[in-house]
Parts: structure tokens; C-alpha cells; sequence
């Protein structure tokens, strides 16, 4: 039993893990390293079964185990279990039948061997392989000293050359696409050896079969004795290249959407702000979430004035109640998706009413729910236009209106109250607008001319207009304006009937036609007179030629001496005849051209007196009574020769036309009319038929009544004195009971 | 021609009537000359039922006092015998409007009225003629 003794313990100090079993697969006896390996008490474990002491998880072995009991055979092989550390831990086995002297199998030998480094070892070349697959990963070795240079498979692969290629560092350099890559690699190469610097650069190769492609290649020099190599890696990045150039292009291609997004935010936002429309959003609520500059513009505010404000509180719908209200109950219906549209009054930023065409437009999400909702306005240009141009006419009116030296008055056509009025109105009636304005059309009316005016005012409604036709205005002060008028009848757009007149002060024109009036009158009176006058002279001058020519034509015929001298006294009775004629004439041009004349204030009872004191002779003898209402103070402005001439020219002729049947009787008076006196002088003679006579009672060389001593020339000058004087004459008379003169005398003269 | 049975000169003025009625005598145109001093006395001869000879030919100043000469035309043409008349109207006035009036008279009454203009001469008095 020596033998087995010591058979026994070379098993016990064994510096692998060995382990005898017996037939019953008891352990017999392990190894010192068999315990420590599997970290089990060495004093409780003989007897044990295999089992208990082999590593839970170790199933194949103890599988071979149990077949191998008994048998002659070795088994080998490998298994792995768990540590208690959870580690895996790798076993190489062998068993072996354990045979006496006598070739009995009295047990088995099992032989372990810890195989976990091993079978790390055993993987890396199965990693590093699929690692080179993966990555397209293929190593190179470079001795620098024998310029050999080693690709391995897969580097073949990349540089796409045959498996039996050989490569040399003049070939491998050739692949090199670039120039500079070669030049950089040399460098890399030279440093990673002189240095130990790393080798890692990137390069673009072309392949055998004409393909560009990027490859990484590293390097580390590695000393191996007093040599130095180098190992290295090449890596294909063609793909990582393209994709990176692909990133490249699609950032590229990011950026550039990204500018358009931007560019088109940017064009959005002009196009938001620069459009002429009133543009903004409103969210559901109806509050302001975005709006653009025109809209701030037309009212002249900033965004914070609106942004974030209930749209019909923001100042643009101040306008009116109304038009808050419409905006509300619109919105209302917008927000439950319907489109509204409708002319709206906005105030703009003067505070006045402009009119927009507005809409509220509901912005639907996918779900058909409003979103928000775009207020949009076009301000109505026209409009704009036409309340523009209306300013300006206004301006121009109002200034017409001001400047105008026409009176220009607006009333109303019902009430007849003043409503408007410019400054030559108010100076010609000379109220102001204060006092005209609580006045009616008729307070400014003459009550005499009332009738008149309300007939016009009944033209002006029922044709439009009427005039221009004169009419009068009452002044402040009560005076009366003569105007020529013109009414035209408007309405305004509210309906009401209202009266424009043109009123033009005429008074001044009424004034200077009156002027004019009398200007005419007299001038024509003259011309009159002058024309007159003409013929007279030229009628009473010819007669007398023409008695001349006669008589001197018969003193040629006639033979007979006494029958000459006849002639030769006529013609001196001519002549004389006519020396007088030129004298009447000569007295009525000194009458008519005013010579000698001295205006006096007379005693008009010391003038009459006086005229009878002269023919006191012819009174008495024709026993005249007289009659003298005349007051004594009674005085008048007149040419003192003049009225002498008139009074004993009159009396006279009361005298010496005396009806035959009575005596005469001269009865005088005066009266006071419209600035004459007028002295009336009436007697109770043959009178005269004015029917007949009267259109040359006052006429040169005119006589009546067949008296011898009648020359026709008295109440021609007297007509002509009391002319000379702007007075008149005018007679009433009736054939066999009288005469009567009216000598009107002017007070203004 | 057809001799003037009588004219009748109406005149105021006695120097007038003294010179034409020496120049009818003169050219003889009529041996008869009735005179008047004014159309008043004149129309006295003609109304007067006793006369019944009356001048086919009259000359009438038209400056009278009573009656004009207007006036006694006006009074004469109501007279029958007024148809037989020429009346020529004496006148120194060279006044259109006289001639104008004696045109106008002449159209209005159916017997002549004509004019002379003053002074009256042989040879105008010897152009008279009866219409």
C-alpha cells in the first residue's frame, strides 16, 4: 500500500486541482490546489460525494463522470460554472480510470484545470475578426528597419487587392489619391518614429478597381529589442465620409431651410405690416394677439395700446356704442366659424369716422375647432377720397363764404331761424351772429313787406329757387337795407329743408341809381328845354327873316313910292319885333344859364306886398280884392328878382283876364309838400281849357285869349324862373270860372 | 291848270298876311284874298250858313293864339265844304317834327294838307296847286 500511499499524496500536493474518486464516487482524496480553487473545507470533504464538491453548475462533467465510472476510457473536456462571485469560470477536465496493480478500476481520477484566462485568451482573435468586420477594420505592420510592410486580410479587402498581394511602402503610397496625403503620411510615419507619436490621419485612396474611397489609418511604434515596428489599423470611413458629407450637405441644406423659414417669417411679417389693410389676430376670446402697423398707423397707436385688449374696447371702436356692439354680436358669430363681413365706421387717429371694409375670418385647427381669427379692414378710399376733397370744398366754401362781399345766409326753410351767415350780412343788417342766431327769417323783414317776402318764400319751396329780386332787409337800428335776392331751397342729408340766399346790399346801387335817376331827369329836362329853347329861337327868328325877305322882295316888285314907304316902315316894325324876340331870348338864356343869380331868404307876405304895390294903378282901376292867407313869418330861399317876376306876372294876368262879368279876385295860399313850399295862387278870371291849351299854357309865344296886348311870353319866363329855382309850376283851371297856379318853391334850395 | 277860285290866308301877324297877300296879287295865281287873323275867326266864315262861297285854298299859320292851326284843322275837316280844300301850312319852322305832324294830318284827313315853308316868294306861291 505503499505505492498507493504515496500515489495518495503525490495526489495531495499536486499544484493542479486533481480530485480521486471512488467506485461510489466518494472522494478518496483531492489536492491541496483543489480545495483552495474551489474553496471548500479539506477536513469535512472525504467521504463526500462528487456531487457536493463539484460546481453546481458543472452538469456535463458530472455527466462524464457518471458514464466513465468503471470504464477504461479518458475523457476530456470542457465546462464552466459560476463562482460564488457569479463569476463564469472555464474548466478543462480529464478523467482517468483508477486502476490497481491487479488492473482492478477501483476509482476515478479527475483531473481540472482552470481554463477561464485560457478561453479570454481564446476569444480575442474571434472578437478582433469580427471586430475588423464590423468596424472594416484591417491591421498593417510596418518594420521600419527592413522596410517590410504587412497588410492583413481585411486591410486587402479595404484596398480591394487580392489575398496573395504582397505591399510595399512605394506601392501603398501609390493608392493615395492626394499628393498631400502621401506627403502628410510620410511625415506622420517619420514622427511615429523618431517621436512615438501616434499615426491617425484620414486619406483618400483609389482601389485597383478605380473606386475613391476615405480611409483612417493609426499607427503605434512598438520597440521589440533595439528594433522599432510599427502596427496600425486601417479603418474604412468611406461610409462614415459620405455620411458625414451627407450630414454636411443636409445641415447645409437645415441651414438653408432654416433661412427660407426664416426669410419667409421675415417676408410674412412685412407683408403683415406693409399691406395697406388693417390686419390682425384675434384669439377666441377676442382679445388682440397680434395686429400690424397700418392698423396702429390709421389710429395712431403703439402695439402695447392694443395687443392683449378685447378688440371692441381698443380705440378704434370708439366711434360709437353702436359699432362696439355690432363688432361683439359679429365676433359672437365668428367665433362659431362664420365669416363676417360688413362696412364698419372706425375713428382714425383725428378722431374721425372712416369707413372700412371689415371681416372676421375664424382660422380652423385640424379639428375644425377655431383657432384664432384674422380681423381684417380695407379703409374705403373712396370714401376717404371723397371726405378729403369734401374738407377742402368745405375750406374753400367756408372761406368763399367769409370772403365774400355778398351777404350769404342760411336759413331754415320751415322755422325761417338763422342757422349760418358771413360777415357782409351781419355788417349790412349789423346784428351778430349771437343775436341772428335766436332770430327767424321775418324778425329781419319790413312788416309793409311781409306779404311779399312769404309770397318769395312760397317760390322757393315750390320751384327750388327764386330771384334775384329786390327785396328789404330791417336793420339793428331799424333802417331799411334794399337787396337784390336770390333764395335756393337745399336739403340736407338729414332731410331737413333749408335756405341758402344770396343777399346783395343794393343800397349803395339804390342810392346811385336814385342819383343817377335824377342826374337823367334833370340832364334830359335840360336837353328838353335846350331842344326846345333851340326851336323857339330858331321858329321866332325865321319868322321875322322871313317877313324880312318877303317885305324886301314886294319893295322890289312894287312901284308905287307911297306903297314902298308902307313896306319900308313894316320892315322897321319887323325889325323892332324882332329885337324884342332876341331879348325874351336872351332873358330866358340868362334864366336857364343861372347868370346873375343870388339866392336870398325872402318874407314871402313883403314879396307879394311888394308885387302889389307895383300894379296898385291896374288893381284899383279893376277894383281887385285879394285874399292873403299868407302867414307873416312865412320866409322862403329864392332869387329875390325871380319871385318878384313871378308874382307880378301872375297877379297881372289875374287881372288882365278878368272875366267880364265880375271882378277879379285873387285868393293866395300856401301848403308844405314833400320838401316845397307850394304858394298857390288862384283867381276867378276866364280860366282856360286845359284840355285844350294846356301842354302850351307854359310854352313861348303861346296866347289864349285874342287880346292884342298878349305877347305869349310871360309864363314862359316864369315857368323858366321858378326852374331856375328846382321848383315848379302847375295850373288848374276851368274856361269862365278861373285860374289857379301851384308855384312850387324848393325848401332845399 | 285850273284857276284858285279864292285863297284864305290865316295869320296873326300882320306883317304876313300884308306880304302874301301882295304877292298873290303879284303872280295873280287867284283874284280873290280873304284874310283871318287867327283859325277861330277863319272857322267863323266857314261855318257860317249865309256864305257859300268858300276858297278852294287855304294857307294857315300854325302860331295863333285861341285856335292853332292844329286846332282849326281839327275843327275844319268836321266842315262838308272841307273836302274841296287844299290847306297848306304856313311855317317858318324847319323843326322835323312839324313836317313829321303835317304828313301825319295830311293821312289822317281825306282833304290835302301840305306844306309852304316861310318866306313865301313869287315862284312858291305860283307852284301851289290845288290836290
Amino acid at each position: 500500500m505503499t505505492s498507493t500511499t504515496t500515489s495518495l499524496q503525490f495526489i495531495e500536493h499536486c499544484p493542479v486541482p486533481v480530485a480521486l474518486f471512488d467506485n461510489n464516487l466518494c472522494l478518496l482524496i483531492a489536492s491541496n490546489n483543489w480545495f483552495n480553487h474551489f474553496k471548500q473545507d479539506k477536513e469535512n470533504s472525504n467521504g463526500k460525494l462528487y456531487a457536493q464538491l463539484l460546481p453546481k453548475h458543472a452538469t456535463s462533467l458530472k455527466n462524464i463522470i457518471e458514464k466513465n465510472l468503471g470504464t477504461l476510457e479518458i475523457k476530456k473536456g470542457q465546462d464552466y460554472f459560476y463562482n460564488d462571485n457569479e463569476e463564469i469560470q472555464w474548466l478543462k477536465y480529464e478523467t482517468q480510470p483508477w486502476i490497481d496493480e491487479n488492473g482492478i478500476v477501483n476509482g476515478i481520477l479527475l483531473y481540472l484545470e482552470d481554463i477561464t484566462k485560457l478561453k479570454e485568451y481564446e476569444k480575442i482573435p474571434v472578437f478582433l475578426e469580427e471586430t475588423n468586420r464590423v468596424t472594416q477594420t484591417g491591421t498593417w505592420f510596418f518594420d521600419i528597419d527592413n522596410e517590410t510592410l504587412e497588410w492583413s486580410a481585411d486591410t486587402k479587402k479595404i484596398y480591394e487587392v487580392p489575398n496573395d498581394f504582397v505591399p510595399d511602402p512605394t506601392s501603398a503610397l501609390k493608392l493615395l489619391k492626394e499628393e498631400m496625403h502621401v506627403k502628410k503620411l510620410v511625415k506622420n510615419i517619420n514622427n511615429a518614429v523618431s517621436k512615438g507619436n501616434p499615426i491617425d490621419q484620414e486619406v483618400q485612396i483609389i482601389t485597383p478597381n478605380n473606386k475613391e474611397k476615405w480611409i483612417r489609418i493609426t499607427g503605434k511604434t512598438v520597440k521589440e529589442g533595439d528594433r522599432s515596428v510599427i502596427y496600425g489599423i486601417c479603418q474604412d470611413i468611406n461610409d462614415k465620409k459620405t455620411t458625414e458629407s451627407r450630414l454636411t450637405i443636409s445641415e447645409r441644406d437645415r441651414k438653408n431651410s432654416k433661412r427660407a423659414l426664416d426669410k419667409n417669417k421675415q417676408l410674412f411679417t412685412s407683408i403683415f405690416n406693409s399691406t395697406f389693410q388693417f390686419t390682425g389676430f384675434l384669439n377666441i376670446k377676442g382679445k388682440v394677439i397680434d395686429i400690424n402697423e397700418p392698423a396702429l398707423n390709421i389710429g395712431g397707436l403703439k402695439v402695447e395700446d392694443v395687443i392683449n385688449k378685447y378688440f371692441w374696447d381698443t380705440f378704434w371702436w370708439q366711434d360709437s356704442e353702436k359699432e362696439q356692439k355690432k363688432l361683439k354680436n359679429n365676433f359672437k358669430k365668428a367665433v362659431k366659424g362664420e365669416f363676417i363681413r360688413y362696412e364698419a365706421k372706425i375713428l382714425d387717429k383725428n378722431k374721425e369716422t372712416i369707413y372700412i371694409d371689415f371681416s372676421l375670418k375664424p382660422v380652423l385647427d385640424n379639428k375644425n375647432r377655431v383657432n384664432f381669427l384674422i380681423a381684417e379692414g380695407r379703409v374705403i378710399q373712396e370714401m376717404v377720397e371723397a371726405r378729403k376733397k369734401l374738407k377742402e370744398s368745405e375750406k374753400l366754401h367756408r372761406t368763399l363764404l367769409e370772403l365774400s362781399p355778398t351777404g350769404l345766409v342760411l336759413n331754415d326753410a320751415m322755422s325761417g331761424e338763422f342757422l349760418d351767415m358771413n360777415e357782409s350780412f351781419k355788417a349790412a343788417i349789423g346784428y351778430s351772429d349771437r343775436e341772428l342766431l335766436k332770430m327767424n327769417h321775418l324778425d329781419t323783414v319790413p312788416p309793409e313787406d311781409k306779404k311779399k317776402e312769404l309770397r318769395a318764400l312760397k317760390e322757393v319751396l315750390d320751384n327750388g329757387r327764386y330771384g334775384p329780386y329786390e327785396g328789404r332787409y330791417v336793420s339793428k337800428n331799424n333802417e331799411l337795407v334794399p337787396a337784390l335776392i336770390t333764395r335756393v331751397l337745399i336739403t340736407n342729408s338729414a332731410g331737413r329743408k333749408l335756405i341758402w340766399s344770396v343777399i346783395q346790399d343794393i343800397s349803395h346801387i339804390k342810392e346811385k341809381e336814385e342819383e343817377l335817376m335824377e342826374v337823367i331827369n334833370v340832364a334830359s329836362e335840360q336837353n328838353n328845354r335846350l331842344l326846345n329853347f333851340a326851336h323857339i329861337v330858331s321858329h321866332n327868328l325865321r319868322s321875322h327873316a322871313s317877313n324880312f325877305s318877303m317885305l324886301i322882295e314886294l319893295l322890289g316888285i312894287e312901284d308905287d313910292i307911297f306903297k314902298k314907304v308902307e313896306i319900308i316902315e313894316m320892315l322897321n316894325s319887323a325889325s323892332k319885333k324882332m329885337l324884342e324876340t332876341i331879348a325874351n331870348l336872351n332873358e330866358i338864356i340868362a334864366i336857364n344859364t343861372n347868370l346873375n343869380i343870388k339866392t336870398q331868404v325872402a318874407n314871402l307876405n313883403d314879396e307879394i306886398n311888394e308885387a302889389f304895390t307895383n300894379i296898385s294903378e291896374l288893381m284899383k282901376n279893376n277894383f281887385v280884392e285879394v285874399e292873403n292867407n299868407i302867414p307873416d313869418d312865412l320866409n322862403i330861399k329864392v332869387v329875390k328878382a325871380y319871385l318878384e317876376s313871378i308874382l307880378l306876372n301872375i297877379f297881372t294876368n289875374a287881372i288882365k283876364y278878368k272875366a267880364p262879368n265880375r271882378y277879379p279876385k285873387i285868393k293866395i295860399d300856401y301848403e308844405k309838400i314833400k320838401g316845397y313850399l307850394v304858394l298857390t295862387i288862384e283867381d276867378n278870371g276866364l280860366g282856360v281849357d286845359l284840355k285844350k291849351h294846356g301842354h302850351k299854357l307854359f310854352g313861348m309865344y303861346k296866347t289864349f285869349h285874342g287880346n292884342r296886348d298878349a305877347r305869349g311870353i310871360g309864363l314862359f319866363i316864369t315857368k323858366n324862373q321858378i326852374e331856375a329855382m328846382k321848383g315848379k309850376i302847375e295850373a288848374e283851371s276851368e274856361p269862365g270860372k278861373g285860374t289857379k297856379f301851384k308855384i312850387y318853391f324848393n325848401e332845399n334850395y | 291848270m285850273k284857276t284858285i277860285n279864292a285863297i284864305c290866308l290865316i295869320d296873326d301877324d300882320p306883317i304876313t298876311i300884308f306880304s302874301i297877300k301882295k304877292l298873290i296879287e303879284v303872280t295873280q295865281i287867284t283874284k280873290k284874298t280873304m284874310t283871318f287873323n287867327n283859325g277861330q275867326e277863319a272857322l267863323e266864315y266857314y261855318k257860317n250858313d249865309e256864305e257859300s262861297f268858300f276858297p278852294e285854298l287855304i294857307l294857315l299859320d300854325l302860331n295863333m293864339p285861341i285856335i292853332d292851326g292844329w286846332e282849326f284843322i281839327d275843327a275844319f275837316s268836321e266842315l262838308s265844304v272841307s273836302k274841296k280844300t287844299t290847306i297848306y301850312i304856313l311855317t317858318s319852322s324847319i323843326n322835323p317834327a312839324d313836317i313829321d305832324k303835317a304828313k301825319e294830318y295830311d293821312k289822317k284827313y281825306p282833304f290835302s294838307i301840305k306844306h309852304l315853308i316861310k318866306p313865301v316868294t313869287k315862284e312858291k306861291l305860283n307852284s301851289l296847286s290845288l290836290s
